[in-house]
């Protein structure tokens, strides 16, 4: 895929993993790579840039005796999020119209 | 095969120079991948590979540091400087500010223009296809009235602009791509020049 719309494919992708209920890093990668490939050395600086952006909080909790972060979408994350469905929609239909079947002549 | 407390020695090893609070950050996140993997029944040595290669890590983490935020955690004052030291800083400022502000000015301008020229370049070219389009157009012209050796000598003209055009055109987005690259590299230097890890 071309780089530059993977990059910006990721940012969305690790927004929809955390929408519904906050992740940690590893879950999100897993529930990411059925779609994109992603490492973890990407994720990271993908992570610092959402939350410097305020588009997602992290807070620290405890897990199995270790600090665990957690990772929580928030209003301007979903507005990104909603931005980028509406962006698609407009790609998505003119797709329709790269893919229509060839009309039969006669 | 690294296991998981040589990976995070080396990672600190290598992140040195920067913020403190940068190193502290991602440290705690690749422990947190290790330890996650290991949770899941991945074995450590196989969740530390599973990072990659160290150097893209710290390569990473360094291009995603502002350079303004290096530089600012470098120049505080870590130790307690002698009051001597800052007076001579101060004292000599008016020579040292000046010198260095001219080599910034003087990189920064060489910079400048070489987009500059490149800029032109493009210019140049995209003259050049103008003017041999319309020298095929008045060799048309030529053609019709018979005058055939006037007519090729100016298609043959107007062919050879066109195909220096391209080839200065092609040539300058090479030039583009490959100026490009090298500022992003410089400024890769640069983060690594300040924390002094000088390659």
């Amino acid at each position: 895929m071309d780089i530059q719309l993977k990059r910006g494919l990721l940012d969305v992708c690790v927004l929809a993993a955390i929408k519904d209920e906050e992740s940690y890093g590893y879950k999100i990668i897993k529930d990411i790579k059925p779609y994109l490939e992603i490492s973890e050395s990407t994720l990271y600086p993908i992570l610092r840039r959402l939350e410097t952006s305020s588009l997602l909080t992290v807070r620290s909790a405890e897990h199995n005796g270790r600090l665990r972060k957690y990772y929580r979408i928030t209003h301007l994350g979903l507005a990104r999020l909603e931005d980028f469905k509406n962006e698609w929609k407009e790609v998505m239909s003119i797709y329709q119209f790269v893919n229509r079947e060839e009309k039969n002549d006669g | 095969m690294m296991d998981k407390n040589s990976f995070i020695i080396a990672l600190r090893e290598k992140l040195k120079g920067l913020p403190t609070e940068d190193i502290e950050r991602s440290v705690e996140y690749y422990k947190e991948m290790i330890d996650d993997q290991i949770e899941e029944g991945i074995p450590e040595e196989e969740a530390v590979s599973s990072l990659g290669n160290i150097d893209d890590i710290v390569q990473k983490i360094l291009a995603d540091t502002p350079i303004t935020k290096i530089v600012k955690d470098k120049l505080k004052p870590k130790k307690d400087i002698s009051p001597w030291v800052i007076a001579l800083l101060v004292l000599g400022s008016p020579v040292w500010v000046p010198i260095i502000f001219s080599i910034f000015i003087t990189v920064f301008s060489v910079y400048i223009s070489v987009w500059a020229v490149l800029i032109s370049l493009f210019a140049t070219a995209f003259s050049l296809i103008v003017v041999g389009i319309v020298g095929i157009i008045i060799s048309a012209g030529f053609f019709f009235q018979a005058a055939i050796s006037s007519g090729g000598a100016l298609l043959g003209i107007a062919l050879a602009l066109i195909g220096s055009s391209i080839l200065i055109t092609v040539l300058c987005k090479i030039t583009v791509k490959l100026l490009i690259t090298l500022t992003q590299k410089s400024f890769l230097g640069l983060k690594k020049l300040i924390i002094g890890k000088a390659e």
